[in-house]
Order: C-alpha cells, then structure tokens, then sequence
C-alpha cells in the first residue's frame, strides 16, 4: 500500500514538475493546482463514477409505484440496487406518465423494462431526500425548552409510555406542569359544560396533517375519529389552494374542489393563475406535458392570466399581467361581453334537468332556468322556489322541486318542463294567489355581473377592456371546447371564493362542463379499497366524533352557544360553507384557545411555521404549553414547527412506506395508482421488528392508551375471522386485496408473481392474504396501481361519464349563509367583493404605503418546503430571487443581483434577498418562490444529544456540540414570512371568510438596498 | 501493482507528447479559452446525433436532474443544463429554454488539445472521454466553446456527457431523452429514414451553437 501511495506521490511530483515546464500554457489554462497536485487518483477511473444501476441490470429490483415528490400522483419505476434506491423514471402503466396513453393494462411487467417513461425532476431527485444525512432515524423527547433545539432520544416503549399515560414529563427539565397524555382525553365528558354543542373532552385532541394522501389519511382517522372519537384530524387543503377550490365547492353545491380544461381535446385554455410547466396536479410530465405538445402541434392554444408570466409564457397565445387577487374582476368583465354579445351557450343554459339536457348532448345541466324567491317578506327569501311553496298539499317528493317557468308563464316543475325561460325577473302566484317575487338563477347571476361595467372591471383587474373582450372573444370561439384551468393563484386571497366562482362560471356559459375538450372533474377511483374482502373502515367499539372542530369548519355560529348569549360578531369566523381542511384557522383557534383549548396536538409532515403565510406569527402559539399542553411531531426532520415540539417521532419517507391509493385529479380519468415502498425503512425499529413511523406509532399508542381498532382482532373479513392490526401492513395490504377484488383484477401470471416476489418489500407479508387474494394483488402491485380504463372509456360520445351532472349559478346553501363576524348573509351567486378582511379591511388601502404586493409561486423542481432536501433541486436553483420588473428596478435605482430588504406592516424587520430584474412580472409586483429560506431541516445547528445516533447522516453530521449544519439548505428567502397578519383578529394570518381561505396575494411589502 | 506503475509511466509519457503539442496550437491562439482549432485532428462524424427541438422546451429541467442521476455526476458540475432567456417587450413578453450538452462537434476543439488523447473519438464516432487516460489537465475543459466539459471532482478526470454509453448499449434511451416530456431531446442514428429523428434533421431550418467557430456540431437545434 505504502509504495502505490509512495508511486502515487512521485508520480504526482515529476507531472507537477512537467506541468511547470508547461508554464505559460499551464497559466493560460489557469489550471488550478489543486487539482494538479491531487491528480494521484486518476489511475483509477470511473472509481466513483460507476454508473447506476438501469432496469437491464441483473441483480436490481425494480419496483411500481408512485410518487410522492408532490401530490400530482404520478407513477415511478424505482430502481434498487443493494438495497439502494437508485433511481426514478415513469411507470409506462400509469396514464400520468404517458399524456394520458398508457401502454395496455395487460403487457406483463417484465416486457416494459426497456420502456422509456418521463418523470419529473422532483422526482428524479428522491435519493438524496430518502437518504438526506438530516432525517431522523430514532424518537426524539425535548431536554430544553420549546424551540431551544435541545432533543435527546428516547426509547420506543418509553415514548409511547409518556404520551399514553402523560404526567410531569418535563419535571427534570423544572417544568412543573402536567402533560396530559391520550388516556386522559378518552373520555365523554363534555369540554366545555356550558357549551355542550363543542363535543366531548376528545376533542381537545388535535391532528393536523401536512402532505397526507390516501391510505395513510385513513390510517390517521382511524387512531383520531375513530378510535380516540375527536372531530379534529384536520387537513391543510387551505394552504393547499382552497381559494379556487371554493369558488368550485359553491359552483357544484360542496361535490367538487378540482375541475380543469381537458388537456387532450380543448382548442383554448384559459389558465388563472395555474402555472402548467411547473406545477399543478396533475403535474408537468402530464398537464404541462400535453398542452405542450399539442401547443406545439397548433392543436390547443392558452392565454396565461397570471401576474406573473410562468414558464408557460413559452408557449402561450398571450400572457395577461393582471392585477394580484381580481381573477374574479377579469371573469366577471369576460361573462358581462359573453352575455351581451350573445354568445353564451342558451341551449345549456336553458335546459331545466338533465334530461332535457341530455337530449340536447350534455351529460351536465344547470339551475339557471330555476326561480329563486327574492321576497324578504317570504319565509323562504334567498331560497329556491319549490312546488311546495306554490301548492302545500303537493306529497313531499313533489313538493321539494324546483321550479321553472315554461315559455307560456306558468311555473312548472323543474323535472316535468322542457322549454323554459332562461332570464326572468317577476312574480308567480301561489294557491292562495299571492304574489312571491321570483328571479331565474340566470337573471341573479346577471345582476352580479351588471353591477360593474367592462371598462370597470377592467380598471380593477388592471388590465384593459381590449384584453378582456379579446379572450372572451376566443374563449366563446370553439363551441364546448374551451374551457378554464384555474388553480393556486385564481382565489388564494381575501374574497377568492367569489373571484374562483366566477372563474368557474365561464364553463357553465359555454356549456363545456363535462364534455370531452371541455371542462371536466376526476374519474374517481378503479374501486374500493377500504371495504370488501375486509372491512378496514369498521371495528367494535368505533366512535363517532362529535362537536365543533376547534377550526370551525363545516360549523354554523348560529347553532353555538356563544351565539345565543351575544348574537354576533363571533370572536374569529365561522365557516359553514367551507370545504375545510383549515389548518391555518386550526393553528389560530389553538391560539385563541377558540372555541375551545388544545389538549394534545400531534403534527404529521406538517411544517405550519414555515409553510403558512405568517406561520411565523404561530411560533409564539407552539412555544406556550398553556396553550399547547403537549406537541408530537411525526415528521423525517426537525423543522422549523416541531422545533417547539416536545417529541419528534421519526417517520419513513415514500419509497420506505407511505402506502397510498391514489385516484386521479381532474380532468377525465379513472384509475387508482397504489405507492408501496421501494425500499426497507432506514428508520430504527422496534424491539419486535416494526420500523419506527406514523403506523407503528399510532398502533402502539392506542394499544398502550387502551383505544379500540388496533392490536388483536381489529380487522374483520367478509368471512368473519378477524385479523390482528399490529404493522402498517395489516392495513394496507389487505386494502390493495380489496382494490383488486372490486376492480375485477385477474390472478398475475407466474411471470409477474416472480416480479413481485423478487422486486417488492411487501411481497414479504404475503402470507396475510390468502393465495388468490395474493395472485389478484400481485397482477396490481406488478403495474403499479389499476389503470385498465382509458381516456376514451370514461367517454359516451362527448359526455363525461363519471362528470358533475349538475352545476349552479345561484347556490341556495351559500346565499343563506351568514358571515359570523357581520352577520350579513354571503351572495348565493357571482358578485364582485373586493378583497377584504372578514371585519371589512381592505389592504391595499391599509397598507398604502408599502408600495409592492407580493406573489409566491412554485419552482418546477420543488414541492412546497420539503425538496430543500433534493440535493440536485437545489443545485439547479441554488437560491430564490425577489422578481421585480425592470421598470420598478430602474426607478429605485436597484441592479440586477443587488441585496434588498422586503419589510411589511406585519414583519417591519423584514427578510433580506437577491434581486433579480425581469419583464416577466407586473409592475408593482415581485414575485418570490417558496421552497427557500430555511432555518432548519439541516439548516441550522442543533444543540441534540446523541446527534451521531439520532440522524442518518451519523457523524457525518453531528459533532461535540450535537447535529452540524449544512448553510447551504438555508438559502434564500421565505415569503410566508413576510404575510400580512390581521389585526383584528389577535394578529394572527388573515383568511376570507366565506371558506376560510389563507392570503398568498396581498401582502404588500416596502423594498430597499439591503 | 507492477502493472499499474508500468500503466502511469506510459500514461505519463503520453501526456509529455500530447501535451508540448498541444501547448503550441494553444500558444499560438492567444487567446484564453476557446480557441479555433487549426488541427484536424480528431475531425469526423458521429453515427449518432441529437436534434434539439427547443421551442418545444419547457424548462422543467428533469433531464438536468436525471442526467445527474444517471451519472452521478457531482454537485456543482453538469454535462447538461437548460439556459432560460426573456424575450420580448413587457407585456407581450415570455421565456424560451435552452438545453445544452456535449455537441459532438464534427471538428472538435477538444480532441486535439489533449495532451494524452484520452479525448478521442470512439467506433460510433462519438467524442468520449478515456477517464484511465485522463490527466485532468483541464485543457479540454477550457477549449469546449459550448462549456460542455468539466472536471470530474470525484473522478479526477475530464468528464462530459457520453449519451449514456451504457443505457444505450442496453437499447434504452439517454437519461435526459427518456424523461424529457415533451420530446424537445431527439436522438437518431445519422442516415435512419422515417423517423422522428429523420424528420426533424431534414428540417432546412436547423442550426447548430456558435457556428461561427468552425466546430460543425452534430447536434442541431431547431428554433435557436
């Protein structure tokens, strides 16, 4: 050895020497000495440059599954090497990975090996996060106080033993107050006996989930409603994006959140605020993929209305800067040219059921036709006239239709008429000849609209009229198919819910709703998979929760004790007509203790700090043990949140678990892709081998709190034996069975039971299901998922056949629905509310004086906060830039590159980031990313005991003083820590108040050299 | 262990030669960096050729990421990349993307330069890299006007894109090809016929990256 290195070195000295013979050519190539005098290792080549592995190789595995870089769902082909995973491409199956046409259902598995299938980057880069030096191998019990980043680790049984039993957990720490522990909440007993309409003790425990997906979502519920019986196991579809989702929520009365422009067949697209090419659900190897493509191929053509102008710009018809949060201004100036021009769709407008419509070719119809009472003498005013109201001794069936007014004035039945009038404003008759003022759902709708004219909306939207009329003109150019695509950016601010109606409403002009090219929802799913061979959604002993949900989602103030005692305002929103999932209202009622206090909160892969705008505000809620009694975090890292918490549990990532049955978003589609993992858990175990993670957790928890549904016989089969749940696989195994069963799945060929058996890591728990069952799974697990429905069988003719069927224009839930706050009653239809806070603050105005709003957006090779851990996503954008137009960059004097200070109302400190000079954004805007500006998940030092033991990165990343940071994961900036908190309401981050919507758009910021 | 010293020795001598040699044809440029070449050493033509569709692009950069992947290239390096420009005035503005990777130029600046002819050109006629040969003296690296080459940290040699050697000797397609969604990456063999390779390289209106240096990539682009 001595004498290579000996050979090594002289060899190295004579080539320097040489090299300096060379000298003038040596500096000419500014060849860096460095690498000269380190050139002993060239004899060796390719020593660290083996090439991975490829699914040709002998001796890899290569598994089906699906991603989960982001939610769009996409399949992935994981290749393994040693037990390694190694690499991502697309599964040729699954319909996300081939723009919409997959190779057939049937091909055995081993003969798509050499298929190409696309991916995305995010995606690519998945084993430098599955193996990120900073993910948590072993629970972690706080030994500082909150937010210190002192953690030392804890054994399993002892975890579990604390959180079950709770007590004094922190006394060693001199914190002398009592922890209570899951036992504690298993009780029926009122939380708050002077409100009994809040629910049971139970409730005082508080799930929140970040990204949580099919499978393990029903995981959760089982432990949190089920189990334990609290109402609160909350979603975060508010930061998600529930601004454009409500404005869907009102369009087709609560059944959809997802509706979007048919990629495949649309001849124009309008895209609000939907960044195709970096973006959306599904994601930009399928949605951006195919518009793209057939951009290119002059089939489709889109205008992006967006701020700021997204990748997509590349290939869009025209980019129309609008102004942030007035989608809704431009839809509505749009429907108001549509309507007077004659060019909205009166055949589909005009049919009064689906019948009639069906006749006529929809597969959807609308209430446009059908009378609302606008009476306020009436006891039924705001409500849709009903057969009942005009004749009383109608039976109950027919009483409750609508009523629609045939072209001869005589109401009718809804169901029974078949030529009716579309726009009417007066009264009919009831049996006793009293006049009731009527308006058609149309004439409201109208109404809405008329208040502004074009030129008005134009000037709101800060556009002009010409850019209206021009894409209305081509929007109302293609019959039925054209149609919107909107997401994130139309309605994630202050009165979004009204602005993504309107949005939504274009269709309903055009009568594209579900028809092909036109404007569509999901498929759903290829079957069940929590019901059939065995039961996973029922137990002995189940509870069913009861109460308000501690975010007051879904939950009418006016039933609650508090309003009863001093009527309104309530002391934060309510939000009955929400679709929920409000983690962001979750966060502030634990604040506020409002309705009720916090017991216990438990966090899965949910970074509420970093990733809620003004989530900053929350780091003083997570600090106080008043107000958070205990904290659980199941996550990989330490983030910026469960830095607070007072125990981490280490959690697997997607390609170790993550089990998941994943339907498609909108448009078209039917399939359900099943994500089982690709490689063995690199958590720590426990002592009867179960990797630590969210399952193992939550089973050990209830079994040591003595809840029901987990541990012996907790799952029953069709044949009534009953099954143990003791390992995530008890579950979820048995779910992919049922999957196969009721998708009608043949048994795998020998061939692909091998591939399963040689390749899969649940193909070891086989032995849970009988032989038959295993054959039907594998032939599932082998592709990928159930994908044996194509694009055109989810098609009759043009008619969708899994779409909406029924859209409004007038929504009777939401016009008697009042604001909790006001007490005023919310429009049951378009009308144009200019953002503003639930107590009426308009912040533009407010914040006047902060001269620039900002606009967050994602970057095609990131997720929200978590790809910071994707090495190649950071190194091919290193850091974030604060966007400015040039014309704003020439005023103040600001270069390109320079350091700026961004400060607003709410954080007068302010962030410093890098300046970069565009034309691709509006004036007056600046556009940051997310994704950056970090402070933990590798960031920053942390003082943790054992660092060497507790991270995966081992002492690569720990020393003396605990974990080493890596500075670079902490580049750039976050703009959620700048967002406007309001005022009103405790400081805390504002939200609209019809959905309960958190603001991305109108936080308005001051800029200065930094 | 006798072998691999015999193996350096003549390793070493080939980089004496090489190197004087192509000192002088750099010395007499002048300038630094990329150089017209005077040599024809190394000219011919690839079999293989890619044709760069870029107003097909979308900048979603997962061949970048995938490329990395495949060849465990190091951070801070890459043998391929997507440039990004604005073009247009405001508001009738918009991106264009760019991919960029080894042109296997049909004259190219690279071969001659090195001093040990690990840079050579193999029996597909691609330009590779021999990384046993490799000295890592950089000139290559500063001779590729397209900046297409670097040194391999990890390698300690020059390192550039190799079309996936071995994913095409196993029938699958380049890393960067295989992910690219919008097919904006053609491959082709020179000469196949009813392809879309074929297709697109009869298009009159292709062109290649900085023509004007005489390097004739094989590599053409459509919309540059």
């Amino acid at each position: 050895m001595k004498n290579i290195l000996d050979g090594d070195i002289s060899i190295t000295r004579r080539t320097v020497l040489k090299c300096a013979a060379l000298g003038s050519l040596i500096a000419l190539l500014n060849v860096k000495k460095t690498q000269a005098a380190s050139s002993h290792r060239w004899r060796n080549p390719r020593r660290f440059q083996k090439t991975p592995a490829t699914t040709r190789d002998k001796d890899v595995k290569v598994v089906h599954s699906v991603c989960l870089s982001c939610n769009s769902r996409c399949g992935v082909r994981a290749v393994v090497e040693n037990g390694k995973l190694v690499k991502h491409s697309g599964n040729p199956y699954h319909h996300y990975n081939s723009g919409f046409s997959p190779i057939p259902y049937a091909t055995p598995a081993i003969e798509t090996l050499g298929l190409p299938s696309p991916v995305c980057g995010k995606s690519q880069g998945i084993p430098s996060y599955t193996y990120s030096p900073y993910r948590l191998v072993k629970p972690l019990k706080r030994s500082g106080e909150r937010g210190s980043g002192n953690f030392e680790p804890i054994e399993w049984d002892q975890l579990i033993k604390e959180i079950a039993e709770g007590g004094k957990n922190f006394a060693h720490l001199g914190e002398d107050h009592h922890v209570p522990g899951i036992k504690e909440l298993n009780s029926d007993d009122p939380i708050n006996p002077a409100a009994p309409e809040l629910g049971p003790v139970r409730n005082g425990f508080i799930f929140i989930g970040g990204r949580d997906q099919n499978a393990r979502k029903e995981f959760s519920d089982r432990f949190v409603k089920d189990a334990l019986g609290s109402v609160n196991r909350v979603g975060h579809t508010d930061i998600c994006g529930i601004g454009f989702r409500m404005g869907t929520w009102a369009f087709t009365e609560k059944k959809e959140v997802e509706i979007k422009a048919d990629p495949l067949n649309a001849e124009y697209i309008v895209l609000f605020g939907a960044n195709i090419y970096e973006a959306l659900q599904p994601g930009i190897n399928t949605y951006g993929a195919i518009v793209s493509n057939r951009s290119s191929n002059k089939k489709v053509k889109f205008t992006i209305i967006d701020p700021r102008a997204t990748n997509a710009s590349t290939h869009a018809e025209n980019w129309i800067p609008i102004k942030p949060c007035q989608d809704g201004a431009f839809a509505m100036g749009m429907i108001r040219w549509i309507v007077e021009n004659d060019r909205h769709n009166k055949e589909f407008l005009s049919a009064p059921n689906p019948k009639v419509a069906a006749k006529r070719g929809h597969a959807c119809y609308s209430n446009a036709t059908h009378l609302v009472i606008v009476d306020p003498s009436h006891k039924n005013n705001r409500k849709f006239l009903r057969i009942s109201d005009l004749n009383p001794s109608a039976n109950a069936d027919e009483g409750k239709a609508f009523v629609v007014l045939a072209g001869d004035g005589m109401p009718v039945a809804f169901d029974k008429a078949e030529a009716v009038q579309l726009d009417f404003a007066g009264s009919v008759k009831d049996h006793s000849g009293k006049e009731i003022k009527v308006k058609t759902s149309f004439n409201l709708m109208l109404a809405g609209v008329m208040e502004h004219s074009i030129r008005n909306y134009a000037e709101l939207a800060g556009v002009s009229a010409e850019q209206i009329i021009t894409v209305a003109r081509e929007f109302t150019s293609h019959g039925t198919r054209a149609a919107v695509t909107q997401y994130h950016g139309a309605g994630n601010y202050l009165s979004g819910t009204y602005a993504a109606f309107s949005v939504a409403m274009l269709n309903a002009l055009i009568g594209s709703v579900d028809r092909k090219g036109g404007y569509m929802k999901s498929g759903g799913s290829a079957g069940t998979w929590n019901d059939g061979i065995y039961n996973l959604k029922d137990f002995p002993g189940k509870k069913k929760p009861q109460g308000v949900m501690i975010s007051r989602e879904r939950a009418s103030y006016e039933k609650s004790t508090e309003f009863k005692k001093k009527g309104y305002p309530s002391k934060r929103p309510w939000f009955p007509f929400s679709r929920g999932g409000l983690c962001v209202e979750t966060m502030s009622g634990i604040d506020q203790q409002y309705p009720y206090p916090c017991k216990i909160l438990f966090t899965y892969f949910f970074n509420p700090v970093y990733s809620i705008p003004g989530g900053y505000r929350y780091k003083e809620t997570l600090k106080s043990a008043e107000k958070v009694p205990l904290h659980v975090s199941i996550d990989i890292t330490v983030n910026e949140s469960n830095l607070y918490a007072d125990y981490i549990v280490p959690d697997v990532t997607y390609p170790e678990g993550h089990y998941g049955f994943l339907s498609p978003h909108a448009p078209t589609l039917k399939f359900t892709g099943v994500r089982t993992p690709t490689i063995e858990p690199l958590t720590e175990k426990t002592a009867d081998g179960r990797p630590f993670c969210e399952e193992t957790f939550l089973i050990d928890l209830a079994r040591a709190a003595g809840l029901p549904g987990f541990g012996d016989n907790s799952i029953k089969g069709k044949d009534g034996k009953l099954h143990a749940l003791i390992k995530g696989e008890d579950f979820y195994l048995r779910g992919i069975a049922n999957l196969a069963h009721a998708a009608k799945i043949p048994e795998a060929s020998a061939d692909d039971s091998v591939f399963v058996e040689k390749n899969y890591p649940v193909a070891k728990f086989k032995t849970l299901l009988s032989p038959e069952e295993w054959k039907k799974t594998c032939y599932v697990l082998a592709r990928g998922g159930v994908f044996s429905t194509s694009y055109e069988d989810v098609f009759d003719g043009e008619k969708h056949k899994f779409g909406l069927k029924r859209v409004v224009l007038y929504n009777e839930e939401l016009a008697t629905t009042r604001n909790s706050v006001t007490g005023e009653y919310f429009s049951g239809t378009l009308k144009y509310v200019q953002p503003q806070t639930p107590t009426g603050t308009d912040i533009e105005k407010a914040d006047k004086e902060y001269p620039f709003t900002v606009i967050t957006h994602k970057m095609n090779v990131h997720t929200q906060s978590r790809t910071v851990l994707h090495d190649w996503s950071m190194e091919i954008f290193p850091e974030n830039f604060v966007v400015m137009h040039e014309n704003d960059a020439k005023k103040l004097s600001l270069k390109d590159g320079v350091r700026v200070r961004l400060t607003s109302r709410s954080n007068p400190k302010g962030i410093v980031g890098k300046l970069k000079v565009s034309k691709l954004v509006r004036p007056g805007c600046l556009g940051v990313s997310f994704h950056y500006g970090h402070t933990q998940m590798g960031a920053s030092p942390l003082p943790i005991q054992k660092a060497d033991k507790v991270f995966l990165g081992g002492s690569k990343v720990a020393d003396a003083n605990g974990m080493i940071a890596n500075p670079r994961l902490g580049a750039g900036i976050n703009p959620n820590d700048l967002s406007r908190l309001d005022e009103a309401f405790a400081n805390t981050p504002m939200i609209d108040p019809v959905g309960g919507i958190p603001d991305f758009s109108s936080t308005r910021v001051k800029v200065e050299k930094a | 262990m006798e072998k691999k010293t015999e193996m350096d020795r003549r390793k070493f001598m080939k980089f004496l030669g090489g190197g004087v040699a192509a000192g002088v044809g750099v010395t007499l440029t002048a300038t630094p960096g990329f150089a017209k070449s005077k040599s024809k050493k190394g000219q011919g033509k690839p079999k293989y050729a890619m044709v760069i569709n870029t107003p097909k692009c979308i900048g979603c950069m997962a061949c970048v990421a995938a490329c990395k992947s495949e060849n465990n290239v190091p951070l801070g390096v890459t043998r391929t990349r997507v440039q990004d420009a604005e073009r247009g005035t405001y508001p009738k503005c918009y991106r264009i993307f760019t991919p960029e990777l080894c042109n296997q130029c049909e004259n190219p600046p690279c071969i001659p330069v090195c001093p040990v002819d690990a840079t050579f050109r193999n029996p597909d006629g691609l330009v590779v890299i021999d990384q046993k040969k490799c000295i890592s003296c950089g000139m290559c690296v500063k001779s590729c006007p397209y900046n297409a080459r670097f040194i391999n940290e990890m390698a300690k040699a020059a390192d550039k894109c190799d079309l996936c050697e071995k994913r095409r000797a196993q029938g699958l397609q380049p890393a960067c090809v295989e992910v690219c969604t919008t097919n904006s990456r053609v491959l082709g063999k020179v000469g196949e016929k009813d392809t879309q390779f074929a297709k697109l390289s009869s298009r009159k209106d292709l062109s290649v990256l900085k023509a004007k240096l005489g390097t004739k990539p094989a590599f053409k682009y459509v919309g540059l």
